[in-house]
């Protein structure tokens, strides 16, 4: 029998918030939002999937390599559910045991984890400069309200995700790091 | 067919349909459709006098400003409101849906920065997941063969 996540809420977590203003009046709103798929401009065309399992609301999982087998490592975007204005961002593991088929990590991320994230944020870059520097990587999203509906107004909100690297004017290593 | 009582306090019932009392319970999880939307939720009423019987004599018959109760005499009366359209009755509708709005996130400039060496490091047990051709045991993999 599928396991079924923690609400992502309940695990380490980067929550987005969302509100209407009416601006007739400058009170808030109450509604339901919508948010776009991820986007922005990358050198390895980013690569993302809406499974369709028993999951808290719809997801997008991002893989931080091009192992999408049980065992890989992804980011997890959990889109407003039904009703709601939230979304969050959890660390996952590819698991078929799962409902939705990936493991929400609970306190955070193992180091093989860290290491395929660092390579994912340096997006195809091989080489640093002489000097340490930090680097990112930005997911671009759309987001509107679902009752209002109003497209002019939609708003574009990023999530980033940053690291720093080299330091000793070394180049990187395969595995993430540097020398 | 029923008068409401001439009285301080007038009450208003409200019927739920059959569809209605299905989402309302959401017994089959069928709430909320793809959109998000609340199908329980009420965006319009209509005022009829479906339950008047105009068969009657002359001074049981609703008089102007009446309104008649749904259940009357008869027991079998609410089956009466299985879903259905009604397209040629005066209709109102809850609409104070804003057009001018502003949509906005909790974000400092619509921005959130996750900075790698700011996550903490786990030493957490994932569950075990199954493989067919390899035997694996927490993304160890080994070959087969």
């Amino acid at each position: 029998m599928a396991t079924q996540n923690q609400d992502p809420q309940n695990v380490y977590n980067y929550e987005v918030n969302f509100t209407t203003t009416n601006l007739s009046n400058g009170d808030e709103f109450i509604e339901p939002h919508t948010v776009s798929d991820p986007n922005g401009s990358f050198s390895v065309p980013l690569n993302f999937t809406k499974p369709t399992g028993n999951a808290y609301g719809s997801i997008i999982v991002i893989p931080m390599s091009s192992n999408s087998s049980n065992g890989a490592y992804y980011l997890k975007l959990h889109l407003p559910q039904p009703g709601e204005s939230k979304m969050y961002v959890t660390f996952a593991q590819k698991n078929n045991s799962m409902a939705d088929g990936y493991y929400d990590y609970i306190q955070g991320i193992p180091e093989d984890f860290r290491t395929q994230l660092r390579l994912w944020i340096l997006d195809g870059l091989n080489q640093l400069p002489v000097n340490g520097i930090s680097k990112s990587k930005t997911l671009v999203f759309t987001v509107k309200g679902i009752d209002t509906n109003v497209s002019s107004a939609s708003v574009q909100f990023t999530v980033s995700f940053g690291a720093t690297f080299g330091g000793k004017g070394d180049n990187i290593l395969s595995d993430g790091k540097t020398k | 067919m029923g008068y409401i009582p001439s009285a301080d306090t007038v009450y208003a019932v409200a019927y739920l349909t059959e569809v209605g009392r299905n989402y309302l319970f959401n017994e089959t999880n069928n709430r909320f459709d793809n959109a998000g939307d609340d199908l329980f939720e009420i965006t319009k009423f209509t005022l009829s006098d479906v339950d008047n019987n105009y068969t009657l004599p002359t001074g049981f018959l609703l008089e102007s400003g009446e309104v008649p109760d749904i259940t009357g005499k008869n027991e079998g009366c609410l089956k009466t409101t299985a879903n259905y359209v009604q397209s040629n009755l005066i209709a109102f509708v809850f609409d104070d849906t804003p057009t001018d709005v502003e949509y906005s996130t909790d974000l400092n400039g619509d921005s959130l920065f996750i900075l790698e060496s700011d996550i903490p490091t786990t030493t957490e047990s994932e569950p075990l997941f199954t493989q067919v051709s390899n035997v694996t045991f927490n993304g160890s993999s080994k070959t087969n063969g």
